[in-house]
């Protein structure tokens, strides 16, 4: 059930790159077949059409024939494309209507025609991609009492207002809205008020824990203290000998290192007392760390290795360490006034409801951020809302600095009041849409609310939109909808669907994060291997429909492969997982009927092209074993 | 026995043996006995003779656990017609009101006298789990329709019924069921209900029941209602330990699987527990007597109530010439090794 | 809402087996809602069916259609068009709309393609859970606001039975117990003592029909 968009004025242009592509196929014959079964407005070949002279001709002509839709089809050459593009905006071309073909390795005239054919059918059905201008408030709130906090707010607040609270006289109830537009409900002084931001930023910090149990039971006291007692005691300890012990609770904080270093270097400077620092793993890899270590060795601080258990023994006269030196037969003993001992680092009190209230997701060891590549440095899984400091885990504690640069950066969008965003995301026809909130629950990025009004033309006056800032464009939504009721621009079903009218052999589906660029690296590496294979490119793999994997199949695929991110690797939080449980389903529905193994689930990061090759030749051996598909429906 | 139109003495609402011996205040035994998943009454009859002048009553029951069986009620007159004294079970799971009253109507006419009101065991534990559960009437409502039939001469629906049936009205309690802090609550609204009697699932977990009674005592219940609490000889120690871990829902003790588990015998093991559970029920205030539920294993009844020094009975039939063992019967125990119990009895 | 679980399909291909065109009817209603008989999942059974016939040799030509529901005769009559052209009609509404949607064509026959389990909540994507039984006559009122007839495995109107067993059902152990959940609340309302209250036999002629209700105030007289 395809919908054309009325109104198109397509312009077609067929390079030749210099002659190569005429090497195999005579592009004079393909213009042929297009001008015999298809609607255009204008059609011509070139030699090469990067050249200034023939960017000059086209322009005419996009004059003269009044074209808003462009299809170029010849080399894939990024460079290129960013001309056409360019060109494009110039004449007042939205970019979005502007498609690429890749001729450079057609085989034959029906080959090339085909994809063009594909390309063409795409400018017709794609509707049309506006820009929104959205009012915005600039205003940016911090959340977080203590040094981490006041230094986010403090340089936000050059830039733009900025709101800090510290979460416990004043706390966050309630949050509404979308990013430019954030609806805080706020508790102070016991009474609700609300307030509007722009942006959200969370600095809470994290806490120091001192857990006996890391230090054999070992109970603080008064010669023995943890390193927060220590910095926070205010005492002199002007010719005194002074032990820190680093790696049984601080795990992969560097915070401990930074403090501990930080700690050794000021008591040297101050009172020349004798000062030793134990460690098990010297861990300096941030910022500074490495100057501090060599500046603290050249001030005469011990730095002393132990590996395995050490025991801390009192003395009337003081406190030792007894250890094991790695490199020495007997264990060693160290005589201190005062052992200072390294805390795990907890999330702040009020972490848990935050995310809870937020719906944003939490790490490892309940801090912010999932261990996701792709949210760091700063950001979490939804637009607007950003984390600066330990956090996002102690690990983070060290690069304050350059993450408060990071999150300025993306804050000052809002600065101006007003933001002007491409339309990207999904648009929901009301008369389908049975506001059923299933979207709204899959939504990795609190991105869509439910709206209401008479032009919603269903029965609940109602249905679900996207926030065009909120929104990652990943299409999960869409291929969620029960109901057909959402459309992703630039991948809707219509469009997808008719790439595969006529199937190669092995369709696969592949991200655009992951599996498409491994695709293409893999083509470099052994192209003939992608003879029969082609790829549909999503935005992410949670776009992928069982619908697409069924038609692909009806239409005459053998296989169908999904080529995703790798776990917990995935740019839209969940979209992989809910790739694989639609994969799960389409099997099933195949082994339902008997039409046996057909569906690949592939992880595979961008640059792994030779393991893209390797799931290739892996579908191909699973279709060898199942037979050609015997489901192919012959219309 | 009394016929339906016979008045029992004055107090007594059924006038049978089990009543008269609960209203005398004597330590009341009953046995139990599972019908078979056959059209035959030899089980019901051999161990029916075993219990002979040795309990009280016997419980008849109803589809335990879901299982289609001889009913309930056709195993019930048998036992009147054998000279014994049936308690007969009723679950709401297999019947409609309608069918309750029609056979309590003839039950009562073919001389059976007490009668215990059961939810059921659920359906999907038996062997036709998707059978209909009709679950009409909840217990609660089951006794509450049998006490107006027996003391207003009514029918659930108010109509009046000429010669109503007058049950011995039992029910069932599960000190080991949640919510615990009201359990005590629904055997008062047991009580509330009519019931005369309460049989309670076998005590497998001593302290959890000693804490059940002093809730039931502090709340006065025993002076309303008489209790006997179920005792199951458990044939096995491995079996203890299975029902303590793989049963849902089963409480039992420590104390209880490790006395079964030290036993040099096993199966003697579980006799004098549970003649030593008796002695200790004896003692205990609120408690009336002791039904003792062998299941699958009734031929230990006599064993244990002769041991537990309960004979003679007062009130039942045959109280002072108890039924000889049956050669059948004596096999069996021969061969669960537990012959020289009772050597009288051998 | 009404929810349904989709037919396992080798029941749907044996009812389909002697028609050659077929029309799967969807429902923008309770199905969509439940992830079973919207526009999507009339696709999807679509392609399973054409491809199994295709495999057969006996191929299938099927329309698919979803319209706002089948429970109204208004929006049956825009699927006259596609019942025309069929041999048979697969809906995967409820069992209200797959009778009703067959009231609307008499001399097509119509299958269900859906099993309709109950009344029940959407908890989250792709959980739901059974609530009311619509008996006729409503209890909540006695007993917290939380059903005994459509959450106790038994119906029991004085529960719990002595099969509960730390809040779980005996039935099974991913059955809350419904009178444990009741008792809580009661404790949570301070309402406790009306787990005391008796309450009596149930009318169940009002809880089976077939049922009719019927407003005389709203009925219209189009003559």
């Amino acid at each position: 059930m395809t919908k054309q968009i009325t109104n198109t004025r397509i312009g077609i242009y067929l390079c030749d790159c210099d002659g190569k592509v005429s090497k195999k196929v005579d592009l004079n014959k393909v213009k042929a077949i297009i001008q015999g079964k298809e609607e255009f407005e204008y059609i011509r070949t070139v030699e090469i059409a990067c050249t200034k002279d023939e960017q000059a001709q086209i322009t005419e002509e996009i004059e003269k024939y009044s074209l808003n839709r462009l299809l170029v089809a010849g080399c894939s050459d990024p460079f290129i494309m960013r001309k056409f593009l360019q060109m494009a905006d110039d004449q007042g071309i939205n970019r979005y209507n502007v498609e690429f073909v890749d001729l450079s390795t057609a085989e034959t005239v029906e080959a090339a025609a085909s994809v063009v054919n594909i390309a063409l059918s795409k400018l017709h059905l794609r509707a049309e991609i506006g820009c929104e201008e959205l009012s915005v408030t600039p205003d940016v709130l911090v959340i977080g009492a203590g040094c981490e906090a006041d230094a986010a707010a403090r340089t936000i607040a050059k830039n733009q207002p900025v709101v800090q609270i510290d979460n416990v006289g004043t706390r966050v109830i309630g949050l509404d809205g979308f990013p430019g537009a954030f609806k805080v409900r706020l508790l102070e002084d016991g009474q609700t008020v609300l307030k509007d931001f722009g942006a959200i930023v969370l600095a809470l910090g994290a806490v120091p824990q001192y857990d006996k149990s890391k230090y054999g039971g070992v109970e603080l006291g008064a010669d023995v203290l943890s390193l927060s007692q220590f910095k926070n005691s205010g005492k002199d300890y002007t010719g005194k000998k002074i032990s820190f012990a680093l790696g049984k609770a601080d795990g992969d904080s560097l915070l401990s290192f930074a403090a501990v270093l930080k700690a050794a270097l000021k008591l040297k400077e101050k009172s020349a007392s004798e000062v030793s620092i134990l460690y098990e793993d010297m861990k300096i890899c941030a910022d500074g760390l490495e100057q501090d270590y060599e500046l603290a060795r050249k001030k005469g601080v011990n730095f002393l290795k132990y590996t395995g258990e050490f025991q801390i023994l009192s003395f009337p006269s003081g406190v030792a360490f007894k250890y094991r030196e790695p490199f020495l037969a007997d264990p060693a003993k160290i005589v201190a006034d005062y052992i200072v001992l390294a805390e795990d680092f907890v999330p702040a009190a009020g972490s848990l409801e935050l995310a809870e209230i937020f719906d944003i997701r939490t790490g490892p060891g309940g801090f912010f951020q999932q261990d996701n590549v792709h949210f760091l440095p700063i950001r979490s899984n939804r637009a607007g809302i950003f984390f600066v400091g330990s956090c996002h885990g102690p690990i983070h504690g060290t690069d304050l600095y350059l993450e408060i640069e990071a999150v300025l950066a993306e804050v000052s969008v809002f600065a101006k009041g007003k933001v002007s965003v491409p339309s990207l995301q999904p648009k929901v026809d009301a008369e389908k849409c049975a506001v059923c909130l299933t979207c709204y629950r899959s939504c990795p990025h609190h991105a869509i609310e439910i709206v209401h009004g008479d032009e919603y033309n269903n029965m609940y006056n109602s249905a679900a939109r996207m926030n065009p800032l909120a929104c990652q464009h990943c299409g999960v939504c869409a291929a969620e909808c029960p109901g057909k009721a959402i459309q992703l621009p630039l991948y809707s079903d219509q469009e997808i669907l008719y790439e595969v009218k006529k199937p190669a052999k092995i369709v696969a589906y592949a991200c655009e994060n992951s599996g498409y660029l491994a695709s293409e690296f893999a083509k470099s590496l052994d192209p003939e291997l992608q003879k029969d294979l082609q790829i549909i490119e999503v935005p992410c793999s949670g776009k992928i429909d069982v619908i697409y994997l069924l038609k692909a199949l009806e239409n005459g695929a053998d296989g169908v492969m999904l080529c995703v991110c790798h776990k917990e690797n995935c740019k839209f939080v969940w979209g992989n997982n809910r790739a694989e449980q639609r994969k799960e389903r389409a099997q099933q529905i195949l082994n339902q009927v008997g039409l046996g193994e057909r569906i690949d689930f592939v992880r595979v990061a961008a640059n792994q092209g030779n393991q893209f090759n390797t799931a290739v030749k892996a579908m191909a051996e699973k279709i060898r074993q199942s037979g050609t598909n015997p489901g192919k429906v012959v219309k | 026995m009394t016929e339906a139109n016979e008045k029992p003495e004055s107090n007594l609402k059924s006038g049978s043996a089990l009543e008269r011996t609960y209203a005398s205040g004597q330590f009341v035994v009953t046995g139990e006995v599972g019908p078979p998943m056959e059209s035959s009454f030899h089980h019901v009859e051999m161990y029916g003779n075993g219990m002979k002048g040795r309990v009280d009553s016997i419980n008849l029951t109803d589809n335990q656990t879901a299982m289609t069986r001889l009913a309930s009620w056709g195993a019930a007159v048998k036992l009147v017609q054998m000279g014994l004294e049936p308690n007969w079970q009723m679950t709401c799971r297999d019947r409609n009101r309608l069918a309750m009253q029609a056979d309590m109507m003839a039950a009562y006419a073919l001389g059976v006298r007490n009668l215990l009101c059961l939810s059921g065991d659920h359906q999907a534990f038996g062997n036709h789990p998707g059978c209909k559960g009709v679950y009409d009437l909840d217990s609660i409502q089951l006794i509450a329709m049998t006490k107006k039939l027996r003391d207003e001469g009514c029918f659930e629906c108010g109509a009046e019924c000429k010669k109503p049936p007058k049950f011995f009205i039992g029910c069932a309690a599960n000190p080991f069921g949640d919510p615990f802090e009201f359990r005590v609550t629904r055997l008062e609204k047991k009580i509330e209900a009519g019931a005369d009697f309460v049989q309670t699932q076998c005590i497998l977990d001593w302290d959890r029941w000693e804490k059940f009674m002093d809730l039931v005592v502090k709340a006065g219940l025993h002076k309303r209602v008489y209790i006997s609490p179920g005792l199951m000889p458990v044939k096995s120690p491995k079996m203890a330990r299975y029902m303590q871990h793989g049963v849902p829902g089963m409480m039992v003790s420590d104390e209880f699987c490790e006395f079964l588990e030290k036993a040099p015998n096993g199966k003697i093991g579980a006799l004098d527990l549970t003649v030593d559970y008796i002695k200790r029920c004896q003692k205990m205030e609120g408690v009336s007597g002791v039904h003792v539920m062998a299941v699958a294993w009734e031929e230990v009844v006599p064993l244990v109530v002769t041991k537990a020094g309960l004979l003679p009975r007062p009130f039942a039939a045959f109280k002072d010439n108890p039924a000889p063992i049956s050669d059948e019967i004596k096999a069996l125990w021969k061969k669960a090794t537990v012959e020289n119990y009772i050597p009288e009895l051998a | 809402m009404i929810v349904a679980e989709g037919k396992p399909v080798e029941k749907i291909l044996e009812m389909l087996t002697p028609y050659k065109k077929v029309l799967i009817a969807g429902c923008r209603g309770c199905v969509t809602v439940c992830l079973t008989g919207g526009e999507k999942e009339v696709g999807i059974l679509a392609s399973q069916i054409r491809m199994a016939r295709s495999k057969e040799g006996n191929p299938i030509e099927i329309l698919e259609q979803t319209e706002e529901r089948q429970c109204d005769a208004e929006y049956n009559t825009k699927f006259l068009a596609n019942v025309e052209k069929v041999d048979a009609i697969l809906s995967l509404a409820c069992g209200i709309g797959i009778q009703y949607l067959g009231e609307k064509y008499p001399s097509t026959p119509i299958f269900p393609g859906v099993n309709t389990l109950m009344l029940g909540a959407n908890i989250d994507v792709g959980k739901w859970e059974e609530r009311c039984f619509a008996c006729g006559d409503c209890v909540l009122d006695k007993t917290g606001g939380i059903c005994p007839i459509a959450r106790c495995s038994k119906s029991l109107l004085n529960g719990p039975c002595g099969g509960s067993q730390n809040g779980v059902c005996e039935v099974s152990k991913d059955v809350p117990c419904g009178w444990q959940l009741i008792y809580d609340r009661l404790v949570a309302l301070g309402q406790v003592d009306k787990m005391k209250e008796i309450i009596p036999s149930k009318n169940w002629l009002r809880a089976k029909g077939p049922r009719t209700y019927v407003r005389e105030d709203l009925t219209l007289d189009r003559s």
